[in-house]
């Protein structure tokens, strides 16, 4: 069951075209995984998504309602971090909660603050005010706030801004139990390749505003992307003749080494021509990743 | 849901240190005017009454708390616009430019009852303001100076006696309530346009600094469009000072005012329910 579909989405600002035509969906349950490089339009669809800037045109349609002005009550579903985490700094942690309740229509209770709070590890600083909270605080406290009101659908946008290494696997975490022990569908954008296929199930890879691939995350790797690191024994021998054999995204890493990228099952073949024409084959490496492939594809 | 609105708001604006800069220099300007008076008020109402008191016998307590309460409000007209918008100016452009707007409308809040309730909270704050000010002058005037009649001087001598005069006083800071809504209520206008706190406050106060100048000069074209602007019916305060009443002139202010304040919602209503939130 979809809980979001994108149909035909656009979205400029004067001349620059950020978003152009983007569809996909979002079933329930999902870790859905919004790719692309700083400025391909993913923090616009976003807002778009939250109603915060209007589409040129399309549809987006959450739980079956269009997400327009008049469906207020949507939101209540819906929980979202979009770029920065600001908050009111004069304000404690738990202050600031306690307001985001309040605007969700949802009593605002200590215990769920605090246990939120405990969540993204910050009970102990409850009581202080924001403003002295470090960059890698309020993102903790702004992925809070985005789940305080219990929401169906939480919208993160690039969660792991700021945080170190620890920070970052303990929000992957979180995110995982969310999903796992708590049926939440997650929306997740990021520029961090890793992160992505890490945690989501499905993703879309935007580049200038455009869809580039959608599907599983699992299915894209396989089907589309394949690294290969060969050692072998004459690399410029092996380039030319991988390069008359077709093989055009091929090229040296070093005097012992190429790269091939290349669908994975090409791999057999491309050891068959170098074996056929002498080239001693010294080790084959796949660097299969997400990042390989988000690269050849923008 | 409207008066949560109103109550979040509220909480906010009084939780920040920089709402309390405005109630604070009220404080010190007040004292100022008053310390000031207290050291040489005798002779500047020597100097003010000296051609009177050719024509006029002058006797009592001329240098009174509501004589100083009136020069006080006469000069501070001109400032507390400018104490006004430093806050209302600030509370939607302030929003937009430190981001917080995108946490607060992904959330189910209209954006129409959003800037309704930073309005009505923005109006108490003014109001509080204006009573400061009244409080602050007259209790302290009334205080230091005691009480008296006044003589007044616009188009003509007016001199009013004590009896009437608490009355007129509260009148006319009612009326400043009024006169200082307007102000908060077009520096919302630019406050839904911006994405920064400076750039409302200086339109406004540039909007009211040249309608004054305007208003004041007696010439020409400017004569002509003077009727028509909204600084002209905010100084008329200055009518509970004349000794008979004019209703229909201050009603009409009153109307004009209303209407403009009306006219200032409505357009940042449209503005902020059509602005993209980008910040």
């Amino acid at each position: 069951m979809s809980v979001l579909e994108v149909t035909g989405l656009y979205k400029s600002f004067g001349e620059i075209q950020a978003v152009d035509g983007l569809s996909f969906k979002v079933n329930q349950g999902d870790i859905y995984g919004l790719l692309g490089v700083n400025g391909s339009g993913k923090s616009t669809t976003i807002r778009l998504l939250l109603n915060l800037i209007r589409p040129d045109a399309g549809q987006i349609v959450i739980s079956g309602k269009p997400v327009n002005n008049h469906n207020l009550t949507l939101r209540k579903k819906m929980g979202a971090l979009i770029e920065r985490p600001d908050f009111y700094p004069y304000l404690t942690a738990c202050k600031n909660l306690e307001i985001m309740l309040k605007y969700s229509r949802v009593r605002p209770e200590r215990a769920r603050i605090l246990e939120v709070l405990k969540l993204v590890g910050l009970e102990k600083f409850k009581d202080k005010k924001v403003k002295i909270f470090s960059q890698g605080m309020k993102q903790r406290l702004g992925i809070a706030q985005a789940m305080i009101h219990d929401p169906e659908l939480i919208i993160l946008d690039e969660p792991a801004n700021g945080l170190d290494p620890h920070g970052m696997v303990d929000i992957r975490n979180l995110l995982i139990r969310l999903n796992q022990d708590y049926g939440k569908t997650i929306i997740l954008s990021s520029h961090i390749l890793r992160e992505i296929e890490k945690i989501a199930n499905r993703m879309l890879i935007i580049h200038a505003g455009k869809a580039i691939a959608e599907g599983d995350v699992q299915e894209l790797i396989q089907t589309y992307e394949s690294s290969v690191r060969m050692q072998v024994s004459d690399v410029n021998k092996a380039l030319k003749i991988l390069k008359s054999g077709g093989f055009e995204h091929v090229t040296a890493k070093n005097d012992h080494e190429i790269i091939c990228h290349v669908k994975e099952h090409e791999v057999p073949e491309i050891n068959r021509i170098l074996v056929k024409n002498q080239i001693n084959i010294m080790a084959i490496v796949p660097e299969k990743n997400l990042e390989d492939y988000f690269i050849s594809l923008t | 849901m409207m008066l949560t609105l109103i109550h979040i708001e509220l909480e906010k604006l009084f939780s920040r240190g920089r709402s309390y800069i405005s109630f604070f220099a009220m404080l010190v300007i007040v004292l100022v005017i008053q310390g000031g008076m207290m050291l040489d008020g005798d002779s500047l109402i020597d100097f003010v009454s000296e051609n009177l008191q050719e024509v006029f016998i002058l006797e009592g307590n001329l240098l009174n708390g509501y004589l100083i309460t009136f020069i006080s409000i006469n000069g501070l007209w001109i400032h507390v616009p400018i104490l006004v918008v430093i806050v209302t100016g600030d509370m939607i452009s302030g929003e937009a430019s430190a981001g917080t707007f995108r946490m607060v409308l992904s959330r189910p809040v209209s954006r129409s009852k959003l800037i309704l309730a930073k309005f009505i909270t923005a109006m108490i704050y003014v109001a509080l303001l204006v009573i400061m000010l009244a409080v602050l002058s007259l209790g302290l005037g009334i205080l230091f100076f005691g009480t008296g009649d006044i003589i007044v001087f616009f188009e003509s001598i007016n001199i009013l006696p004590e009896e009437i005069l608490m009355d007129r006083f509260l009148m006319a800071f009612v009326f400043g309530i009024l006169s200082m809504w307007l102000v908060g209520a077009l520096s919302f206008v630019f406050s839904a346009m911006a994405e920064n706190s400076l750039s409302p406050i200086i339109l406004t106060m540039a909007i009211i600094i040249l309608f004054t100048v305007i208003s004041s000069f007696e010439v020409g074209i400017f004569e002509k469009i003077r009727p028509y602007l909204f600084t002209t019916h905010m100084n008329h305060w200055q009518s509970f000072f004349d000794y008979e009443l004019d209703w229909n002139k201050i009603g009409n202010s009153i109307v004009i005012l209303i209407g403009h304040i009306f006219v200032f919602l409505t357009l940042t209503l449209i503005v902020f329910n059509k602005k993209d939130i980008t910040s």
